[in-house]
């Protein structure tokens, strides 16, 4: 055609490409109807407006309660974050894995340490950040020794004047911002049967969302409620057990046929064994307000050694949605069901709104330990796609129908025997480390492993107190020879736009902004700036320890944007150099040394807060 | 199927018999299923001290009467005292025990914390790095005492020589790991 033609053509279609691109962003932006004839190209998901907190604080570790970990902040953007440096540190006097999120709301930051847990507050309105207050809980030390991966604390949640937080001795402790005095602590766990509590609590309606520790020592697992201003106990739902004491009745409606009956909680497990089943929730929280609907998954079955309870050995391995006022269950969907590989349904759901085939649906994104990221209807616990985002030879798919995980027969275990190649390792696609959704792109950004592992399964008897597995477990990095990766993910289509190959597990956490990055930090130390889009490096800096922290991002009382990280190696896949373990013995730690004999080579423990802002 | 053992303060109450051996509560022994026959009439053996061998300097040796010392230093010319256990010693020499011995560390989940030696919840015990020291007497005081960064008090389920097998197979891992590579450590 001619050169004249071809030029208007061209222009038009950028011209097109352009205003369509500004309509999609802007529409985000205000979330309102914007004045261009051309459609969008396709509708992306968004998180609900429920989900909007004031972009300048960073109140509780996942952002809001649907867990975007996403900052409309973006003074800090593509054009400078290349200048970023250090404005600040601070050394937590911890060097254990620190995965905590720092908090900040007015003008000060707030920060939990591993064991011991001490709750810090710097005041963001002096030069140096210095400390305000501290308070220390003073856990019991021998909580250290039913810890199952490294002492970790995943965090305190800001409400109203209040900081409240757990500590691995099982307290639930509520404390005044203003001063740092304790307002009050409830024990929660008992650490003579190997319960601790690890997870960042959630705030909803004026209760305390909370769950325990200790699936790998036969613990029971739970979720509970407490009042935010005495910390009584208002409901408590078991993961195992009779419906009675799971909150199951008649509010219950579960998608699958698989979950309708009485006490499944107790047929579903040979014996007694749901006594000892696990299913502890010690992972991520979510609230859809406008349904009433808390979120939290359950973790793994007890013992690892899966011939010993079978069943579907319900309700581990899976997500509950509850009433926030009375814990009743509404639904229940089980991601692994008689769980073979230590596959604790923990990780993050994250809520969103999204257009599939023309309808709206009100949907939960999750990335689950099994390697597939699932997205389910939240209104009622219908599976809509699970797609693979990892290596996988455990299982082979979902069934659409029934919703069950199709399991591999080949690499089912067996007492005795060492079955190899199982992939996912037992730590999963991803572990905890929470995937972070932009608004912006539309896609989910998750860090994530690439292990599998060789599993020999043995006979184990249950001594309360002490480990309840029966395994032995030699991991190993998954194909391509990288043992982490972190990904960025087409939610709508179920595939990865763009993947960055890391040495170590990526077992940080992620963040999002509208400057266009995204954030996380490597196990040998890094903490990296990546354009959202193309998945570019733009910026790192190498910290004290390695990066195991949820990246925050907040306004200082300058007026200045502020990314905040935690370094400190530890957590399961750091315990070879938090818990000095020996790496000559490759069944260590679950099995995981085998994976990090040469993690010491590239950092020793740390313990220390960054704050990085423009020069 | 291996019944619940629950071992909280009142049940591991235990009878203090006239020769100063501890006997097990039966619900204890229910817990060592998949334990070997011989494993369990080790201990079984262990247990009833009526029906051990006549050997005053074993029986007394429990590591509770002995005066053991954790740290190396004393004030002044003094070495710390460290009184050492015969049947300890004896035992940290002898395959046999060490064998029960590894047999007992897998029973009773000493596996689920340390593994085969390279650590997790606790240290590991393949190296030589001992924070209350490494002598079999220390070991088996460690195992039996607790400590006071989260290794559980042993004492209500490992009792008589049982704990002097399992402090033997512990030493045992640092000797074999040592000989890889040098020396195996000297006993204290």
């Amino acid at each position: 055609m001619s050169t004249r033609l071809c030029r208007v053509l061209t222009f038009s279609t950028i011209a097109f490409a352009s205003i369509s691109a500004l309509a999609q962003s802007t529409a985000q932006q205000t979330g309102g109807q914007v004045q261009v004839q051309i459609p969008p190209t396709r509708s992306l998901p968004v998180a609900p407006a429920f989900a909007a907190t004031s972009a300048e604080e960073w109140a509780t570790p996942a952002k809001n309660i649907a867990s975007t970990r996403y900052s409309e902040l973006a003074d800090i953007n593509l054009g400078n974050v290349k200048g970023l440096i250090p404005a600040f540190t601070f050394s937590l006097g911890v060097n254990r894995g620190q995965e905590a999120a720092p908090l900040v709301v007015g003008s000060t930051l707030y920060v939990v340490t591993a064991y011991p847990n001490i709750l810090y507050a710097l005041d963001l309105s002096k030069p140096g950040a210095p400390l305000k207050w501290k308070y220390e809980p003073k856990p019991s030390p021998a909580a250290q020794g039913v810890a199952c991966c490294d002492v970790v604390n995943r965090g305190a949640v800001y409400s109203d004047g209040r900081l409240f937080f757990n500590t691995l001795d099982g307290f639930t402790i509520g404390v005044d911002a203003a001063s740092g005095k304790e307002i009050w602590r409830t024990k929660m766990g008992n650490i003579h049967v190997g319960e601790t509590m690890t997870m960042a609590p959630l705030v909803a309606k004026n209760k305390v969302i909370v769950g325990n520790s200790g699936g790998e020592m036969g613990v029971r697992g739970w979720a509970a409620a407490l009042d935010v201003s005495n910390g009584e106990v208002i409901w408590k739902a078991y993961s195992t057990g009779p419906d009675s004491e799971v909150l199951i009745g008649a509010d219950f409606k579960p998608f699958y046929d698989q979950y309708r009956g009485k006490d499944l909680g107790v047929s579903t497990w040979p014996a007694e064994m749901w006594k000892q089943g696990g299913g502890t929730v010690w992972g991520w929280v979510s609230y859809d307000p406008e349904l009433n609907l808390l979120y939290h998954g359950t973790a793994n079955p007890g013992p690892w050694n899966s011939a010993m309870r079978p069943g579907d050995n319900l309700w581990t391995a899976g997500i509950f949605a509850r009433d926030a006022d009375t814990g009743q269950a509404r639904w229940f969907y089980q991601w692994s069901p008689h769980d073979v590989s230590d596959y604790d349904g923990v990780n993050e759901s994250i809520l969103l709104d999204i257009e599939i085939e023309g309808e709206k649906r009100k949907v939960l994104v999750h990335p689950d330990r099994n390697g597939y990221v699932y997205v389910l209807d939240r209104t009622n616990g219908e599976l809509i796609s699970a797609d693979p985002f990892a290596f996988i030879t455990s299982s082979k798919g979902v069934d659409e129908q029934t919703g069950r995980l199709i399991y591999n027969a080949e690499k089912q275990p067996q007492t005795g025997k060492t079955v190899k190649d199982i992939c996912p390792a037992a730590p999963g696609a991803k572990d905890w480390q929470p995937s972070a959704f932009s608004h912006q792109t539309g896609l989910l950004y998750i860090p994530h492993n690439n292990l599998c592992m060789d599993f020999k399964a043995g006979n184990v008897g249950y001594i309360a107190g002490t480990p309840y597995v029966g395994a032995e477990v030699y991991m190993n990095a998954g194909p391509g020879g990288h043992r982490g990766e972190f990904s960025a993910w087409d939610i709508i289509e179920g595939k990865e736009i763009w993947t960055i190959k890391e040495t170590f597990p990526v077992w940080s956490g992620a963040l999002a902004t509208a400057g266009g990055i995204v954030f996380y930090g490597t196990m040998d130390g890094w903490f990296k700036a990546i354009d959202a889009r193309s998945g570019d490096l733009l910026w790192r800096f190498k910290t004290s320890s390695g990066v195991i922290g949820q990246p925050t991002t907040w306004r200082g009382p300058d007026g200045r944007q502020y990314i905040s990280v935690l370094s400190g190696v530890g957590g399961w896949a750091g315990a070879i150099v938090a818990g000095d373990l020996d790496p000559r013995d490759g069944s260590a730690a679950l099995g995981f040394v085998n994976a990090m004999k040469d993690l010491p080579e590239h950092t020793t423990k740390g313990g220390t807060l960054f704050v990085f802002g423009l020069p | 199927m291996c019944s619940v053992f629950h071992s909280n303060a009142e049940a591991s109450e235990s009878v203090f018999a006239s020769d100063g051996v501890y006997l097990l509560r039966t619900n204890v022994m229910k817990s060592l299923c998949g334990v070997s026959a011989a494993v369990a009439l080790a201990i079984l053996l262990g247990a009833c001290g009526e029906e051990q061998p006549p050997s005053n300097e074993a029986r007394a040796a429990d590591p509770e009467q002995l005066t053991i010392s954790l740290v190396e230093i004393a004030p002044g010319p003094a070495e710390p005292v460290h009184e050492k256990s015969e049947i300890g010693r004896a035992y940290a020499d002898d395959p046999d025990q060490i064998a029960v011995g590894r047999q007992i560390y897998v029973a009773f989940n000493c596996v689920g914390c340390h593994f085969n030696g390279g650590g997790g919840i606790g240290p590991p015990l393949m190296d030589d790095q001992w924070i209350y020291g490494g002598s079999v007497e220390n070991i088996a005081a460690s195992i039996l005492q607790g400590r006071p960064n989260g290794m559980p008090s042993f004492r209500a389920i490992v009792a008589g020589d049982t704990v002097w097998q399992l402090a033997a197979y512990v030493r045992s891992l640092s000797a074999k790991a040592d000989s890889q590579s040098q020396d195996a450590a000297p006993d204290p």
